[in-house]
């Protein structure tokens, strides 16, 4: 509830509530009716939504890379996304995973490696941090043949 | 069973006391507890008051909700996981929700209204504050964000660098 502030004449005033006034499950449920992108972006909000948004369990359908020679594709499903995320920075597609699998569980994942790629160190990394999701099913695809 | 007829007093933690419908009442597993807890004669017109955390001008809300909502269905559906969506609130809840655009304090008053729906454990308007407060949020920026929750970021440089490397798939 509201916060009584006392002065120091002995004045009183109610203290404005905040979002981090309500109790954590209420925090929790409000941050689990929010889209994907907008849950993680949250996380920059504030220390306290950084750690109240683990408490969140994630159901998603499907996440799919694609490793294509110049850069890597993610799409997820269902997501407010539009397009697939086009990442050419690799540190930055593991990292994100690797948050991502923190709470989150997944129908299926795909990964799709096209012709003309050579990743095979990076495959090893890939499987790696994607093994640490709670999935039903991890499909690969190589095309490289 | 319920019996429409039934009432119960509600005190307000400003002094204030309400005689309601159990039909609304029924809703709030709250004061449904405190009912049993008091052990009276379930046709006992009114029943004894029971005290409820909230304030007077919150549970005037709280009634208006219930009112509309008298005949949902009991218990209150639960979603799992996977069915959790915020973009199914029906076209009454909204339309009560967007009067209190009008008021200075509107984001003080749905506060007030999902913490007095948590006390009193009536899950549908719960479930409904919080998607409305999900739904100011949803699609905003970081800075927008913090704006309409009044927040300061806490985070050093460093640690900022360090969540939008791993918030890159959604952010870039």
């Amino acid at each position: 509830g509201d916060l009584l502030e006392i002065f120091d004449d002995g004045t009183e005033k109610r203290g404005e509530t905040t979002f981090m006034d309500l109790p954590d499950e209420m925090s929790i449920k409000i941050i689990a009716n929010l889209d994907l992108p907008s849950q993680f972006k949250m996380r920059r909000v504030s220390r306290g939504f950084n750690e109240l948004q683990l408490c969140v369990k994630n159901m998603l359908q499907t996440i799919e890379i694609k490793i294509i020679p110049d850069r890597y594709e993610m799409s997820i499903n269902p997501c407010s996304r539009n397009s697939p995320w086009q990442c050419h920075n690799y540190d930055e597609l593991i990292q994100g995973l690797r948050r991502l699998a923190l709470n989150t569980s997944i129908n299926r994942i795909t990964i799709r490696e096209e012709l003309g790629t050579d990743h095979i160190m990076i495959e090893d990394c890939l499987m790696d941090t994607l093994f640490n999701f709670e999935a039903d099913e991890l499909i690969t695809w190589n095309d490289k043949k | 069973r319920i019996y429409p007829l039934m009432r119960v007093t509600l005190t307000t933690s400003d002094g204030a006391s309400v005689t309601v419908s159990r039909q609304l009442t029924k809703h709030s597993g709250f004061i449904e507890k405190a009912i049993t807890d008091m052990a009276v004669d379930d046709n006992a017109v009114p029943l004894s008051a029971v005290a409820v955390d909230v304030d007077d001008a919150t549970l005037k809300l709280v009634i208006e909700w219930l009112t509309e909502h008298r005949d949902d269905a009991l218990p209150y559906p639960e979603k799992t996981d996977e069915e959790r969506r915020a973009d199914d609130i029906p076209a009454w809840d909204q339309a009560f929700v967007q009067k209190w655009d009008t008021k200075e304090d509107q984001q003080q008053t749905l506060y007030a209204v999902i913490t007095a729906a948590d006390k009193l454990d009536i899950k549908g308007l719960l479930d409904m504050t919080c998607k409305t407060l999900a739904n100011k949020i949803n699609g905003k920026t970081v800075e927008e964000m913090r704006e309409i929750l009044q927040l300061e970021c806490d985070f050093t440089e460093e640690e900022l660098a360090e969540i939008r490397k791993e918030n890159a798939w959604c952010e870039n």
